[in-house]
Order: structure tokens, then sequence, then C-alpha cells
């Protein structure tokens, strides 16, 4: 019974770190694109840093199978099942959907008041790019803190 | 008028000598949700009620009510 437990919650420790680690790379391309796109001149330390980006991909997901390998979460399916169809982990989600959602809205009206004030060339492309990474962003943060 | 759900699944946890990781095993769910229940941080479903009143061995009812506070 104890070893069903320890899975149980190594099986959520394990499911917090791959979203950490999503969310870790998806504001680190996220910032880097804004950089490139806002900060004329950043073009060598953006394309420096994007060339580091897979290798950290990499390094990152054979540790996340060598976490999942090490824990045998691989072989315990059923363990895995009650994680994903967990009922706070169902309603967190739906939670940090409608309230990331009711962000990226909101978000919309400083982001256009601002980038009609400067005079950036590529202003839409900017406002879409940083629209994608604040959504994304606020959904995996909020889930993260409403699945504690 | 005001209604909030009170619980009292950790007194009858407790009384049975039940720890939250077993009653969650017990209903099919992790630890977390069963401490979100505990601490009022989660409304179950239906379903989930039904699963842990069946689960301690009582009514719905016994295990969840609804307390009205006027405004």
């Amino acid at each position: 019974m104890n070893n069903d437990i320890n899975h149980e919650e190594v099986c959520v420790k394990y499911c917090r770190r791959s979203i950490q680690l999503a969310l870790t790379l998806i504001v680190v391309t996220g910032l880097i694109a804004i950089a490139q796109l806002a900060i004329p001149g950043s073009e060598m330390l953006t394309k420096n840093l994007m060339t580091l980006l897979p290798v950290y991909l990499v390094i990152s997901i054979i540790w996340l199978f060598r976490l999942k390998k090490k824990t045998g979460i691989l072989n315990n399916t059923s363990v895995f099942r009650v994680v994903m169809e967990d009922e706070l982990r169902v309603q967190s989600l739906n939670r940090a959907f409608r309230h990331s959602f009711l962000c990226v809205i909101l978000s919309q009206i400083p982001m256009a008041y601002f980038f009609n004030v400067t005079s950036i060339i590529s202003a839409s492309i900017i406002q879409s790019v940083l629209t994608i990474v604040l959504g994304v962003t606020t959904f995996l943060t909020l889930f993260l803190i409403y699945d504690r | 008028m005001k209604t909030t759900l009170n619980n009292k699944v950790k007194f009858y946890r407790t009384q049975q000598n039940l720890t939250q990781a077993k009653l969650g095993e017990l209903a099919g769910i992790t630890r977390k949700s069963v401490n979100a229940i505990e601490t009022n941080r989660m409304v179950p479903s239906v379903i989930l009620a039904l699963l842990l009143a069946n689960v301690l061995n009582m009514a719905v009812e016994k295990l969840f009510d609804i307390e009205y506070t006027n405004e």
C-alpha cells in the first residue's frame, strides 16, 4: 500500500516537474522572440541563445525520461490515470483556463494603448507574440498554483 | 441569503482511522483532492461526494450539509 502512495506522490511530482519545464521553455523562448523583435541590434545575442535552446530541451527531456524510468511510473498506468483524472486537477485546469483567458483579454487594452503610443515598427507582431506568451505562461502558472 | 457547504469528511475519516492517502486510494482520487475537500478549497462533484460517502459507509447528507446565513 505504501508503495502505491509513494507512486502517486511521485507521479504528481513528475507531472508538476514536466509543467514547470514547459513553463520555463515557453518563457525563455517568448522572451527571446520579443527581444529579437523589439530591441534593435539584438539579433546576434538572440541567435546565440536560440542555438542553446535545443541543447536545453534535449537535456530536459532526457532528465524527465530518466526520472520517469527511475520512479517506475511507466509501469504503473493505473496510478498515472488516477492522477490525470483527479477531480482537483480537472477543476484546477478549468479555473486556470478561465482566469488566463480573462487575463489575456484584459491585457489587450494596455498593450494596444502602449503600442499605439510608442512607435515600434513591428508592433502587431510583438503584440501577438506577447499575447501568446502571456496566455500560456498565465495558464501554466495558475494551474501550478491551483493544483497544489 | 448566502449558502456555504460544510463537510465533515475529516471528522469521519479520523473516526475510522483512515489517512488522507488511504481515503483517496479507496475513492480513486489523490491525497491532494482529499485535503482540498477537507479544507474547503474544493467542492466535490456529486459523484465524488457519493463515492466518499460510500467509502466512509454513511449517507452523503451526513458528510456534507448546507449552511444558510443571512447577509
